[in-house]
């Protein structure tokens, strides 16, 4: 009987000594570690809060940030990761039209009908307006021109004021 | 002094009316400022921002893409030209066959946006066509 109270009471230092132990694991020295592996990723961060990794900031990619999730589950005395990250936005492309496209010119010529004292050419490549033109019209010339996304037009017109 | 800087007000005043799906990028020595508002207060925010930048609303390294969009059938629009009628048109282009005017501050219902530049419009005649969308005013 004595024997059992003294292996149960073993056990209970052992299971203390062991639950101790991977308390000991701080989270500021887990913290370290982690930043340690995301250090490979500009703009993210990770600190650790009870074993937990929160991570954020914004990843270059998705698998970027899959691999840094999965480093982070690694580190010894890391209970889960928290993945507050974003992964940047793909850099799309403005999409342009030819200026010399008919269906383009046709809608240029849409655009101008209205203010006959304007005039449109296209120098090298590029889409050139010319002419009289008060600043109000030249507004909205300019919003229905850059509508049509043509990439550089120049707007060479003398504007009274 | 980049782009985004120079035209930092423009942007502001972009995110400030709430416009959506707000892109601003720079490309070959263009700012590309693009999105859609259901309502012109809010694309004129932007154009007056740029007016206060550019007076006279020549600026070759600007370009401002915001459209009155999504708005519903039947939304009621403000003829807004200048000072002449605007022509309600069979197709949409300036080619296409006058079927009507509508008188400067008149009210017309819109049927369907077609484009950006053509919607299609009725008047309170009953006169149904296409017309230039920078003369309606949602």
């Amino acid at each position: 009987m004595k024997k059992t109270i003294k292996i149960t009471a073993l056990a209970l230092v052992f299971s203390v000594a062991a639950f101790s132990c991977k308390k000991n694991v701080s989270d500021a020295e887990l913290t370290t570690q982690s930043t340690t592996v995301v250090a490979a990723y500009p703009g993210t961060s990770v600190e650790v809060k009870e074993g937990v990794a929160h991570l954020s900031g914004t990843f270059a990619s998705q698998e970027e940030k899959d691999a840094a999730i999965a480093a982070l589950k690694n580190v010894k005395g890391v209970k889960d990761v928290m993945d507050m990250a974003t992964v940047e936005a793909a850099a799309s492309v403005v999409e342009t039209v030819s200026a010399v496209a008919p269906e383009v010119q046709q809608k240029v010529t849409d655009a101008v009908k209205d203010f006959p004292g304007v005039k449109v050419d296209v120098v090298n490549g590029e889409l050139t307006l010319t002419g009289e033109v008060t600043a109000e019209q030249a507004r909205k010339i300019k919003m229905s021109v850059d509508a049509l996304k043509v990439g550089k037009v120049n707007y060479n017109y003398n504007v009274k004021k | 002094m980049s782009l985004q800087e120079k035209y930092s007000s423009v942007v502001s005043a972009a995110q400030t009316a709430g416009i959506s799906d707000l892109k601003v990028q720079e490309q070959d020595g263009i700012l590309y400022i693009s999105g859609t508002t259901s309502s012109n207060a809010g694309k004129d925010a932007v154009w007056n921002a740029l007016g206060a930048i550019d007076a006279t609303y020549s600026a070759s390294d600007i370009n401002i893409d915001v459209q009155v969009a999504g708005l519903a059938a039947g939304t009621s629009l403000t003829v807004d030209t200048e000072s002449s009628n605007l022509n309600i048109r069979q197709e949409p282009s300036t080619e296409g066959v006058i079927l009507g005017k509508a008188a400067k501050g008149e009210v017309v219902t819109l049927v369907e946006q077609s484009s950006d530049e053509w919607w299609k419009i009725k008047t309170k005649d009953g006169e149904e066509g296409y017309a230039y969308a920078r003369y309606l005013r949602a």
